[in-house]
């Protein structure tokens, strides 16, 4: 782990007295925990339960991290020691192809076995979805390239900038607008 | 009842009906020919609600709707289809905490915003028109006179009103309301014996399309979230209570005793009655509630809630019936005493 | 604002060390806002929303009622001894969930109770609201007697709606 690695700074924060930082790796992680989690458990709200309870966990033992590893493969190996107390509690046998932690970062999640969700819920997550899609394929193409290489090829600005031969500077304001432009249509979405 | 005297039922009632509104019709042999006329031409009020009743199960619509009662207005939607030769409805409210309901294939899901979903194995339909629509109307026909009041105009469609009369006061009369195009219901009345509204049911926008809305198709093949099972109830056991009187086309259709799940597991027994509109429980337990006087009664709607206590044993009725009808079942009860 | 969350954005991606930045972040709703959403668009880019979920507020009041960060107690133990209670609890907390059926199948469920205080306007009698669900608050025509307690009403109300909803689930499971 980098001195600049946002995990890193905020782990150091609570390690330091700051607890609010915590709800930060929450919004960052959430939502890729549920993800691993709907493998595990078939019912959305029993998801966002044990989605809840790994984060409990995780600040439980955040004392003891020391970050040999990367936070996020610490995260999933909690996730799925969670979920699988879950399934024996509810005495059920995990799927047979258990995934790997060291696998993690690379898992590849599958459409097979998405959680029950209620009618509207589907409803709503399919339409940001779709609104995020679209925004992005309407977007300027050096802004869809700079967005594209961070979010899915996870490149560094350093990385991007040799490939698309233009600053840093240029990087860091290209991925900024294609998300601000993002972000104005997923907002009013998710407003309540 | 003769031939004779059920029509001029009929005619007495359309006379009873129309004169409100001011028209002047002569009570002599013209207007029973008129009548004749038009049951042969158009179709009876009885034909209407037995189209309805088809359409209500077989045709691909998305309704939405309002219910009222006591000054409150309540909006959802009812998405119904045939999927694969099967039919399936999803029911949402449209106003507040997110509460849905998926039926397909003998079970219903239920679905609310913050509380696990479950799904009950469930071959009743229950949906806002089921009642009407799966009324056997030849049947009914020893408790109601069914009746054409007019044509009006509902949701945009133009529509027939027929009126179900009950021939007693121990039920509520209705005002169906049925598209003239599709046949589907637009607009339910309950009415009670002083003609006062107690319940209603307005669609304000009816859509009926060839083929099923495909999102529900979609919907019937999602995961559907745990079956809870029912416990059984003690089905050897059936009540030691019976009811010594029950107002036409009513019967017992289920008499057992089982537990009050939701209120710390208290047993009950447990009597069901069905007219084929309506459904009517009747608990009787122990003295639960404090009551001042020695009956209490809570309405809302059409839905009456009659309590009555007889020493330490307590009896409930529950059910979209007159007031008079819950408190002549909550008197009827008897134990019947264990002579085998 | 732009300029914040341009810092923000590079912040994501772990390319800002600016410690300011993350002063805002960590003290600002709306920046944290800002910052879920940024990272919703890079979990849906990378198709990791199984579904979309908020439960950061729900977890920062379970931590602040935690007793202390040193005690490491693993969560397990809490919830098996949870699930070790007698079966008639655990029996009562899954059909309690028969509550929604009602609730969905459009019944009247009292699902709290206002009890306004008396005053000049209803002759300074308490009256009992039911609010059902959807939000309109009609009276039911009760009143308070004077022997009884708010307590004694909330029981007896408790045990009418088990009723009604009892009658809801028989209708739906009746063969």
């Amino acid at each position: 782990m980098n001195e600049r690695d946002l995990d890193f700074q905020l782990i150091q924060r609570i390690q330091n007295g700051e607890q609010q930082a915590f709800t930060l790796l929450v919004r960052k992680y959430q939502n890729r925990v549920a993800n691993i989690l709907t493998r595990y458990v078939r019912s959305s709200g029993d998801i966002a339960d044990v989605t809840q309870e790994v984060f409990i966990k995780v600040h439980k033992s955040l004392p003891s991290f020391r970050g040999d590893s990367a936070f996020y493969t610490w995260l999933y190996r909690i996730t799925v020691n969670t979920a699988k107390n879950y399934l024996t509690s509810q005495s059920r046998r995990p799927p047979a192809s258990d995934i790997d932690a060291m696998e993690a970062d690379s898992y590849d999640g599958s459409d097979a076995l998405k959680s029950v969700e209620s009618p509207e819920s589907i409803m709503r997550s399919e339409e940001i979805k779709r609104v995020i899609m679209e925004t992005i394929d309407r977007l300027p193409a050096e802004l869809k390239a700079a967005i594209t290489l961070r979010e899915l090829e996870g490149m560094s600005y350093d990385e991007i900038a040799k490939i698309e031969d233009c600053p840093i500077g240029t990087v860091r304001s290209r991925i900024f607008r294609a998300r601000d432009a993002i972000d104005k249509q997923l907002a009013p979405l998710l407003e309540e | 009842m003769n031939r004779h005297s059920l029509f001029s039922t009929i005619v007495a009632s359309v006379l009873l009906l129309l004169t409100p509104l001011g028209n002047a019709i002569e009570v002599d042999g013209n207007s029973k020919e008129l009548v004749v006329k038009e049951e042969s031409t158009i179709p009876s009020a009885i034909e209407y609600l037995q189209l309805m009743q088809k359409s209500y199960q077989i045709e691909n619509y998305e309704i939405l709707y309002l219910s009222s009662l006591q000054k409150q207005l309540e909006p959802m939607q009812l998405i119904h289809g045939i999927v694969d030769g099967e039919e399936a409805s999803y029911f949402r409210y449209l106003n507040g905490v997110i509460r849905e309901s998926l039926q397909y294939a003998g079970k219903i899901s239920y679905f609310e915003q913050g509380r696990p979903a479950y799904t009950i194995e469930s071959g009743q339909n229950r949906s806002v028109f089921a009642n009407i629509a799966n009324f056997d109307y030849v049947k009914g026909k020893q408790s109601y006179d069914y009746v054409i009041l007019g044509k009006g105009r509902i949701a945009g469609k133009q529509s027939i009103a027929i009126r179900m009369i009950s021939k007693d006061d121990y039920r509520y009369s209705y005002v169906v309301w049925c598209d003239l195009q599709s046949a589907l219901p637009l607009r339910l009345d309950t009415i009670n014996k002083s003609n006062v509204v107690v319940e209603q049911i307005m669609v304000m926008s009816l859509n009926v399309s060839e083929s099923s809305n495909p999102w529900l198709a979609k919907l019937t093949t999602n995961a559907l979230p745990e079956t809870v099972h029912i416990p059984e109830s003690t089905t050897d056991n059936s009540s030691q209570w019976k009811t010594t009187w029950l107002p036409t086309g009513f019967s017992v259709i289920k008499d057992d005793q089982h537990r009050l799940v939701m209120h710390e597991n208290e047993p009950v027994s447990y009597i069901l009655l069905d007219d084929g509109i309506v459904n009517v429980s009747i608990y009787i337990s122990e003295k639960k509630l404090t009551l001042e006087e020695p009956q209490k009664l809570i309405r809302r709607g059409a839905t009456v809630l009659y309590t009555e206590h007889r020493g330490e044993v307590e009896i409930n009725v529950v059910g979209d019936i007159p007031v008079a009808t819950a408190q002549r079942l909550a008197e009827s009860i008897k134990l019947v005493t264990d002579d085998h | 604002m732009t300029e914040i969350n341009e810092q923000l954005s590079s912040l994501i991606d772990n390319e800002n060390v600016e410690s300011k930045s993350l002063d805002a972040l960590i003290h600002d709703k709306e920046q944290q806002d800002v910052f879920s959403r940024y990272h919703l668009i890079g979990d849906v880019m990378r198709n990791e929303t199984a579904l979309n979920i908020d439960i950061s507020e729900l977890v920062m009041a379970e931590i602040a009622q935690q007793p202390s960060l040193a005690t490491v107690t693993p969560i397990t133990a809490t919830v098996v001894s949870e699930k070790s209670d007698n079966n008639v609890v655990s029996f009562m907390k899954r059909f309690g969930q028969y509550a929604i059926a009602a609730s969905v199948a459009g019944v009247v469920v009292m699902t709290s109770f206002i009890t306004s205080q008396p005053t000049l306007e209803n002759n300074g009698i308490e009256v009992l609201n039911t609010v059902p669900f959807g939000g309109g608050v009609s009276p039911v025509s009760l009143q308070a007697n004077k022997g009884q307690s708010k307590q004694a009403l909330q029981d007896r109300h408790e045990r009418l709606e088990a009723l009604l909803k009892d009658h809801q689930l028989q209708l739906q499971v009746q063969p």
